[in-house]
């Protein structure tokens, strides 16, 4: 076989095994719409309700507590070492909020989107729902919902000072572009 | 090289270079499904981790708490009492003396026999804490908290293991009382 066709392909394979970054972002790949539908609800209660009912969910779960902005309404946890969560709360009236969650999975030298709706539905949404003692609810494509947050670990500097400001104003973005 | 056995090298080849490029894009997902299944034992972990206090507010309770966690050495990350909850952490040194030697010999024999091994020990471990706390109504409060131990050995591979034994929140609950009491009394 001619050195001409081995050598290009060993160098290929070469590449392929360890040029990667420090630590590569893989965003999910599904469109916004499809990727809100799974990971947004609408729940009854308000917003600090929701939250604290949010809070004791992710423990239940096995999660650990690394960050909390009240002033953002999003806490942030990670379960195990690999498995991280952040979820923000907004209220959309004083009986109800918009409640998004956004996992990602954390390898060597990569972090990965989570975009499955099962593992949403019955691994956050089914037990939110049994801890809060209510039924949780799609969120209509006219309501406005929140842009997934990039789950802070441990030791994060945060962006800003906490502040006990209000909640923000629901967004109006459809995309499924993460915001840290 | 006959061209019916090139044309397969080649096929084969570009086949194993398309996947090393787009790797299973699904492994977050199957990830994620296997660790982020609610335990069976939720309930029964929740009851041992779970304390009624009577106290004159919930603020008080958590500025007990605090106090009881930096007392055990924990250094406390996060804060939020607008939702009741508590995170902290103490460092400690996993490393055990035992557990190194018994992999430096292990690695020593191996390569006595020419097998290469790099002997893995823990180095770091980090405790973890999350406390919440939920008021009840008429001057009751209650309290979780749940601990976990995060190791990292000497390949910088860290696992975690959740530390649910009764006697983990026993012990806080205990000296969170007698904090209280104390505090009353005083």
């Amino acid at each position: 076989m001619s050195r001409a066709l081995c050598l290009p392909l060993l160098a290929a394979l070469a590449a392929c095994a360890g040029t990667a970054p420090d630590t590569e972002f893989l965003a999910s790949k599904k469109s916004a719409l499809e990727l809100r539908a799974a990971q947004t609800r609408l729940v009854p209660g308000d917003a600090d309700t929701v939250m604290r009912g949010t809070i004791a969910t992710l423990q239940d779960l096995g999660y650990r507590i690394t960050r909390v902005e009240p002033g953002a309404g999003d806490v942030s946890a990670t379960r195990q070492t690999s498995l991280r969560m952040a979820v923000i709360v907004q209220p959309r009236s004083p009986t109800e909020s918009v409640v998004r969650a956004n996992a990602t999975i954390v390898d060597l030298r990569r972090e990965a989107q989570v975009d499955s709706p099962v593992f949403y539905q019955q691994d956050f949404f089914d037990p939110l729902g049994a801890t809060l003692g209510r039924s949780l609810a799609e969120v209509p494509p006219d309501i406005a919902a929140p842009d997934p947050i990039r789950p802070a670990a441990e030791g994060t500097a945060r962006k800003q000072p906490d502040q006990a400001a209000p909640h923000p104003a629901p967004t109006t973005s459809q995309t499924g572009t993460q915001t840290q | 090289m006959r061209a019916a056995p090139r044309l397969a090298f080649v096929l084969i080849s570009s086949a194993c270079l398309a996947a090393c490029q787009t790797g299973d894009s699904n492994w977050a997902n199957r990830e994620a499904l296997r660790i982020g299944a609610p335990r069976p034992d939720i309930a029964q972990i929740r009851e041992r981790q779970t304390a009624r206090f009577h106290v004159a507010s919930e603020e008080q309770l958590l500025a007990e708490a605090t106090q009881v966690l930096q007392d055990l050495g924990f250094t406390i990350e996060e804060s939020a009492p607008r939702y009741g909850v508590l995170a902290g952490s103490k460092d400690r040194d996993a490393t055990e003396v035992g557990q190194v030697a018994g992999q430096v010999a292990l690695a020593v024999g191996l390569a006595i026999l020419g097998v290469g091994y790099s002997p893995v020990w823990d180095t770091d471990q980090v405790i973890r804490a999350t406390l919440t706390t939920r008021p009840l109504g008429a001057g009751e409060v209650s309290l979780r908290i749940s601990f976990e131990r995060v190791v990292t050995n000497n390949q910088g591979r860290s696992f975690a293991e959740e530390l649910t034994a009764p006697e983990f929140s026993i012990g806080f609950f205990e000296k969170v009382r007698s904090g209280l009491a104390r505090g009353d009394e005083g």
